[in-house]
């Protein structure tokens, strides 16, 4: 028997399969990332059909399918939709089962889910504001003219750094133009961000009360910089997932398993 | 590095209450404060921060009971009855110069503090929870001028734990006799209950006498104002701005007629000389609305080399008319009633009014502190009065104590156009 | 069922047409609709015009929303607005009242002044700014109001306040027969529809709602805080989602129903005004007032007396009240182990996607 979990983000959507009867026997099967596009029902549709060739299956062996995301309601195929709060919760979960605290930071937003055995007690999401969200890296990036993927390689290799005041992405992309102009080291200016977003969800856990263990979920979690960062900033070591970005999918797809 | 700046750093290093006792212990000592003023150039700075020290030690030292209050409280009724006040909002202001409010302004985010709130209120919220200020023994706070510290300061009393001690002066909309007669009644209640928990009579003569230093602070700060309607030499680093403290928190102290009188002399032999040089070209004359960064900025440096001057702020207005040692509670609530912020918008405007057409004001300059509603609310009506007088007016948007709120870029590039508009 | 399409068919106003009765503005529950009924006038309470044109120009941007859309009605067309009475609720309400003293040169306007402690010389105080604002609607009237006017307001406002509290009874405790939408536009008409027209209709609006029987929607019992909320689009959404709403607290509901006046036969005018002072002095109390301690046991005797299992704390943005009691309600409800969700929202740009997810998340966790 298969349950099925779909994350419709406003930039990607993750579908992701699991194989078994219950939550104790579930393996994955296979998770397909595809990019959201114009149309989210249609790429709901698309992903989903990618799945199931990877894993070999017809859609008649999927057993329940749950949707999450932004775009969880244009999936009219999914027997039910639940918030990302709760799918990233039991997403992580799945891979750390004692999770306190959940730092989920995507393309988009960035959020914090607190938990008590697997539940989520209380959360703060952050989906108003670039700063603290992978946007806030790829505008940088941009400006920098320096590729996102070498950031983490930057942030661990390079001492020291410069602060970045500016809290808002549009006037801290000015800012690091006017760095730029003068001189000041490009390395310097990356490790500056990292920390100008670590500060932003340190201000969001500080909301919330830091609980460890902590795992963190997202695309922005494959950035070891941004990790490494936090680690320091919380001063507690982070549990990330095999692979973070699926979280949200793979928490719908456990949720689906226990609808039965 | 020096005095001044190796103080900065060291309370930085060391952010704890019990760190800033000491230090101002050790500050305060008389033959220390007063090296210390000597690195001032200026007597009002030396006095100024001689006296705020001073204050603020007497605050930390708990050997009189200590009232939290919000800034525009009659303080003369707080050191007539023993207490020795302390200025929450007032000290946001000093973390901001100290370098301090990035962590004040973190833990308050931290205690869900909403950003959309005005800094000076938030940057203290969050020294409470850091517990760097000294115990209080009773709250006080007012609707004047603004919503703000009324719930901050309910706060404050529920942190304390000394909920029953939390008291709010509830200042009428209009100034006639009911409002007196309601807020003098209160303000009776009030000194009553502090007398009561201090187990401290109320002292009418040391009443009497503490209206009465009032009363002369009061004469020099109007003669000092006066003064500044025709001065364009001024000591270096003057900034009206920086009085607050003195000018709401020390009233009817020795130590504000002390300073005033200072500064008066001070400015006195510097008109006499400006008058003796003569001067080829007049500064253009600005008058300052609402309050200022307190952080390092370089507003007034720009100021000063285009050819401005401030030669009046709001702020430092004397709004009230003498008080009479015999009627202390009235004459208190008509101090409070008399405030331009109370009420219509339109006292505020006839108050700005006066201080145009008293000074020859060229131009003025709304600084739109962030969150602040009662005073951004009224930038139309000002901007549209100074219209009808034919005055420019810049409205200057920042944040008083937040300086990642505030593009120094945007705020040099308005004042520059300002500048050059005036001249 | 002889069930009429929607709330607003119950509630035309009758026999008089809408050009007859002179109207009276009023934005907040401390004005006495009595004494501006007792004038001869119909109090109306004025909801703001959602679409901001000209606000922007003479307020600052992060200014709260029920007042920029306020200024848009005063300053658009004002059928038969008589006058409009205001009140020192807040800085912003202040700030209204200025402008529109300056900028609305025809219409009459006054400021009654709210005491913000409610201890007896407060409450006397209030009265004599009662005397004021009776004095102000006599001017208007062209004559004097006396007791017997006064004594009639307070009654009729005194039954249409029973209505709501029996509707509101049955509302929060089985859901009774009227949805959440439908539940908050007749807590708006209550204020707007006129006072003759809203008796009227309310009777018959509660014999259909008691004939259609409870909802028993499942869903966590949830208890709503907020300000000024008149947004249909957020009652639509909570309608979309799975809970149930037990008990509120909100400037447009609860604060402007609770708490009857009481006056009988025999008083004097002054009397009277007493009565009126007292009752709006301590009816469940908006957040600006002074004692924010037994406000908060107010609430807390709410969500202790219905159960409530979470608290939705929504506030138009910018309400320093509403942002500096926020802190002290999370503390409070965390002591009694019940969640909050703060919701925050503005006209011009009501975002569904960020207000639901938020609230879903939340009804999940509960």
């Amino acid at each position: 028997m298969y349950a099925c979990g779909i994350d419709i983000g406003s930039v990607s959507t993750e579908v992701v399969l699991l194989e078994g009867s219950g939550k104790d026997d579930a393996r994955l099967s296979s998770y397909i990332i595809a990019p959201t596009g114009a149309n989210s029902k249609a790429a709901a549709e698309k992903a989903l059909e990618k799945a199931c060739l990877e894993s070999g299956i017809g859609r008649g062996a999927i057993g329940a399918v749950v949707a999450t995301g932004y775009g969880r309601i244009n999936v009219p195929f999914a027997d039910k939709n639940i918030t990302e709060i709760s799918c990233h919760a039991r997403g992580a979960v799945s891979a750390f089962a004692d999770t306190r605290t959940v730092i989920d930071i995507g393309g988009q937003d960035s959020k914090v889910i607190k938990l008590e055995d697997g539940n989520p007690i209380d959360f703060l999401m952050n989906d108003k504001c670039a700063a603290g969200t992978g946007r806030f890296l790829e505008v940088m990036a941009r400006a920098l003219e320096i590729d996102l993927e070498n950031f983490a390689d930057i942030f661990l290799s390079t001492e020291g750094h410069v602060d970045i005041s500016s809290t808002c992405t549009v006037f801290a992309e000015s800012e690091i133009v006017s760095l730029i102009g003068r001189g000041v080291d490009k390395n310097k200016i990356i490790r500056g961000l990292i920390y100008s977003i670590v500060s932003k969800i340190n201000s969001m856990v500080g909301r919330v009360g830091l609980e460890e263990p902590v795992c963190m979920t997202g695309g922005v979690a494959k950035n070891l910089g941004v990790v490494r960062a936090l680690e320091e900033k919380l001063e507690v070591s982070i549990n990330i997932p095999e692979e973070p970005q699926i979280a949200g999918a793979l928490g719908a797809a456990y949720l689906a398993l226990d609808l039965g | 590095m020096g005095v001044r700046e190796k103080i900065k750093t060291n309370i930085r290093r060391n952010l704890n209450r019990d760190y800033l006792r000491r230090l101002l212990g050790i500050l305060a000592r008389k033959p220390v404060l007063y090296a210390y003023g000597t690195t001032f150039s200026s007597c009002s700075d030396k006095y100024l921060n001689i006296f705020t020290i001073e204050n603020i030690r007497d605050s930390y030292d708990a050997r009189k009971p200590v009232v939290f209050g919000s800034l525009f409280l009659p303080y003369e009724l707080f050191h007539a009855l023993g207490t020795v006040p302390f200025l929450p909002e007032v000290m946001a202001g000093f973390t901001a110069g100290l370098g301090l409010a990035d962590q004040t302004l973190k833990k308050a985010s931290s205690s869900w503090y909403s950003q959309d709130l005005c800094t000076f209120h938030r940057s203290a919220s969050g020294a409470v929870e850091m517990d760097l200020f000294p115990d209080p023994a009773f709250i006080v706070c007012t609707n004047l001028a603004c919503d703000a510290a009324q719930k901050s300061f309910y706060h404050y009393a529920l942190t304390y734990g000394i909920e029953k001690k939390y008291h709010l002066l509830d200042v009428p909309y209009d100034n006639d006799r009911d409002s007196v007669k309601y807020l003098a009644g209160q303000l009776e209640r009030l000194a009553g209950s502090i007398s009561r928990d201090t187990g401290q009579e109320i002292d009418r003569e040391r009443f009497a006498r503490t209206i009465e230093l009032s009363n002369q602070f009061r004469e020099y700060a109007l003669k000092i104002n006066d003064i500044r309607r025709r001065l364009t030499l001024y000591p270096q680093n003057f900034n009206g701005l920086n009085l607050i403290l003195p000018f709401h928190g020390l009233a009817g102290t020795e130590n504000a007629v002390r300073l005033y009188r200072s500064i008066y002399r001070e400015l006195k032999d510097l008109l006499l000389e400006q008058e003796k040089k003569g001067q080829a070209k007049k500064p253009r004359k600005i008058l300052w609305m609402h309050l200022k960064p307190y952080y390092r900025t370089e507003i007034f440096d720009l100021i000063k080399d285009g050819g401005c001057i401030v030669a009046a702020e709001e702020i430092n207005n004397v709004y009230w008319p003498r008080l009479d040692p015999e009627k202390p509670f009235e004459s208190l609530a008509l101090k409070m009633l008399s405030h331009p912020l109370t009420g219509k918008a339109s006292n505020r405007i006839k108050a700005l009014g006066e201080m145009i057409d008293s000074h020859g004001i060229d131009g003025g300059i709304l600084f739109t502190h962030w969150g602040c509603r009662q005073s951004n609310g009224s930038t139309r009506l000002i901007k549209d009065f100074f219209r009808s007088k034919k005055i420019p007016v810049l409205v200057l948007d920042g944040d008083c104590v937040d300086r990642t709120n505030s593009s120094e870029g945007q705020i040099k590039t308005r004042l520059q156009g300002f500048i050059e508009i005036l001249r | 069922m002889n069930r009429k399409n929607s709330v607003d068919d119950y509630f035309q106003p009758g026999g008089k047409e809408a050009g007859d009765q002179k109207r009276i503005g009023w934005f907040c529950t401390y004005v006495p609709e009595e004494i501006m009924l007792a004038g001869g006038f119909e109090p109306v309470r004025l909801m703001g015009e959602k679409r901001l044109r000209t606000s922007e120009s003479y307020f600052p941007i992060n200014f709260c929303p029920y007042l920029k859309s306020g200024w848009e009605s005063l300053m658009g067309p004002r059928e038969n607005l008589a006058a409009a009475v205001f009140t020192n609720s807040c800085d912003g309400m202040r700030r209204l009242y200025d402008m529109a003293e300056y900028y609305l040169q025809d219409t009459p306007l006054f400021m009654l002044d709210v005491p913000r402690n409610t201890y007896p010389d407060s409450v006397d105080f209030y009265s004599l700014q009662l005397k004021k604002m009776l004095g102000f609607i006599e001017g208007l009237k062209g004559s004097s109001i006396d007791e017997e006017d006064l004594l009639h307001a307070a009654e009729i406002c005194d039954r249409k306040r029973s209505r709501l509290q029996e509707l509101s009874g049955s509302f929060f405790r089985e859901g009774g027969g009227i949805d959440i939408p439908d539940y908050y536009r007749l807590m708006e008409l209550s204020a707007t529809a006129g006072t003759e027209a809203f008796l009227e209709g309310i009777d018959d609006l509660m014999d259909n709602v008691a004939a259609a029987g409870n909802d028993n929607s499942g869903g966590p019992r949830v208890m709503i805080v907020g300000n000024f909320i008149t947004e249909e689009k957020l009652w639509h959404m909570f309608s979309e989602l799975d809970m149930k709403i037990a008990a509120d607290d909100l400037c447009i509901s609860s604060r402007y129903y609770e708490n009857t006046v009481g006056a009988g036969r025999g008083c004097s005018r002054k009397e009277i005004l007493d009565l009126l002072a007292k009752r709006y002095l301590h009816k469940p109390a908006c957040m600006r007032m002074a004692h924010t301690g037994a406000k908060l046991e107010e609430i807390k005797a709410k969500v202790r007396d219905r159960g409530i299992q979470g608290v939705i704390f929504i506030s138009l943005k910018f309400c320093d009240t509403m942002l500096y009691s926020f802190p002290l309600v999370r503390k409070e409800m965390a002591e009694m182990k019940v969640p909050v969700l703060y919701l925050e929202i503005e006209y011009n740009n009501f975002s569904e996607g960020q207000l639901k997810t938020r609230t879903q998340a939340f009804l999940e966790m509960l």
